[in-house]
């Protein structure tokens, strides 16, 4: 035994190197021929040069809303284009509801239209988070998940999100989705414009010129009677990615340990054995 | 000797592990997720559609969905999105463990399934270390004899 205590500690080095910080250094390498970079690593060749800490605006931003789209909580996506398409590349910052610490995705989208997803930091700021991200085009994308209540079935969902710029913003449309089979569905301020769109009902409001540090807040209620979210509930949430399902590592931990003891019972024994043959 | 056993092990294990995770789904064929595992994010990333979270990745799934609720199997839908999106809608190996990797890297997966994963390995590499360090012992005694 003294000697797989020896020989744990390069695999702990292996592990620790797969799972650990040195990855995403590694990785920014990796991914460099596809378009996922971090911002020091992998400009794309023909993006625009920094012009220094310039104030920038944002032309139009679209940020929706959908709560309980593919998973309990509320999926959120901003996208957007700065008017300052020579400003970039260079770091700007957005804000965050508190408690989302965690972005499925921040990209900027090429002239061509090409996602290049940037490495980013979120950091706590006062009643909100703080996210910093380079980007090398004026175009943005970014969506995460917000869960600002438990869903459970036959009950209320009543939640506030705020929209605070942190730059100027010259028009913002903001589209809330309701969710399948809920009921009572408001949304306060009321007014939202109505409209259908891949079978779900949609409110978009449009706000123009809203200034920096300004906030926006929409206080969504509705009532559903399952906390199955609205993609087919047949099939399993789609938030977040596993990689294992059910009770499979349970299972295959299990058999492995037993594999072990077993072995090294039969070992003992054989040791054993041997000792009292000799 | 002891040392390369090890690892032998190691390698075995995590090249079959990654492997596994990498190639073949858990997810049913009738499911969203087993039907996205063969397809590639259409927002221009290298992820696997699976792990594809966007807007544009969203309404692929959704279109799995509606398939799969219209009675459409996997290999029908596979075969859709490559004659309606053409090659880029499938994934080579390659580009599969590139997905993979990147969602790895930016912390893609609970932190709790990594750790288990990390466990599950060390477990398994052990095993395997035992039985080849047992049948590496037997050689030798049966050589000595």
């Amino acid at each position: 035994m003294g000697n797989n205590k020896n020989a744990a500690a390069p695999l702990l080095l292996a592990l620790w190197i797969a799972v650990s910080g040195v990855a995403p250094a590694l990785a920014a390498e990796d991914h460099s021929g596809h378009n996922m970079v971090s911002p020091q690593a992998a400009m794309p060749a023909d993006a625009p040069q920094p012009s220094g800490g310039k104030e920038i605006a944002i032309g139009s931003m679209k940020v929706s809303l959908m709560p309980e789209y593919d998973s309990t909580s509320v999926l959120v996506i901003n996208e957007g284009k700065f008017l300052n398409r020579e400003a970039f590349p260079r770091e700007v910052l957005f804000y965050l509801p508190q408690g989302v610490t965690k972005l499925t995705d921040v990209c900027s989208l090429s002239p061509g239209g090409q996602h290049f997803c940037q490495l980013f930091e979120i950091k706590p700021g006062d009643g909100k988070n703080l996210l910093n991200v380079k980007l090398p085009y004026s175009d943005f994308f970014i969506d995460f998940q917000f869960a600002p209540f438990k869903a459970k079935p036959n009950s209320e969902r009543d939640f506030t999100y705020t929209i605070e710029a942190a730059y100027d913003i010259k028009n913002l449309s903001v589209v809330i989705q309701q969710p399948y089979r809920a009921e009572r569905f408001t949304i306060d301020p009321a007014g939202g414009k109505e409209f259908e769109k891949e079978g779900y009902q949609n409110y978009r409001y449009e706000l123009k010129d809203v200034t920096k540090g300004e906030r926006k807040t929409f206080r969504i209620t509705y009532f559903k009677a399952d906390d199955k979210p609205s993609v087919d509930a047949k099939y399993t949430a789609m938030s977040e990615t596993h990689i294992f399902r059910g009770h499979t590592s349970a299972i295959i931990l299990a058999a492995g340990i037993a594999g072990i003891a077993a072995l090294l019972f039969i070992r003992r024994r054989k040791s054993a054995k041997q000792g009292g043959q000799a | 000797m002891k040392a390369a056993l090890f690892g032998i092990s190691l390698i075995l294990t995590l090249t079959y592990m990654s492997g596994k995770y990498i190639f073949l789904t858990s997810a049913s064929d009738h499911t969203v997720p087993g039907v996205s595992h063969w397809l590639a994010c259409p927002c221009e990333c290298p992820m696997v559609l699976e792990d594809c979270h966007m807007s544009c990745g969203l309404s692929w799934k959704n279109l799995i969905g509606e398939k799969l609720k219209a009675g459409l199997s996997k290999e029908d839908i596979v075969s859709y999105f490559y004659k309606r999106f053409g090659r880029e809608a499938l994934l080579t190996p390659a580009q599969r463990v590139a997905g993979k990797w990147y969602q790895v890297t930016r912390g893609g997966y609970p932190a709790g399934e990594m750790a288990l994963f990390g466990v599950i390995v060390l477990v398994w590499t052990s095993l395997l270390y035992l039985i080849l360090l047992t049948v590496y012992e037997k050689i030798i005694s049966m050589r000595k004899k």
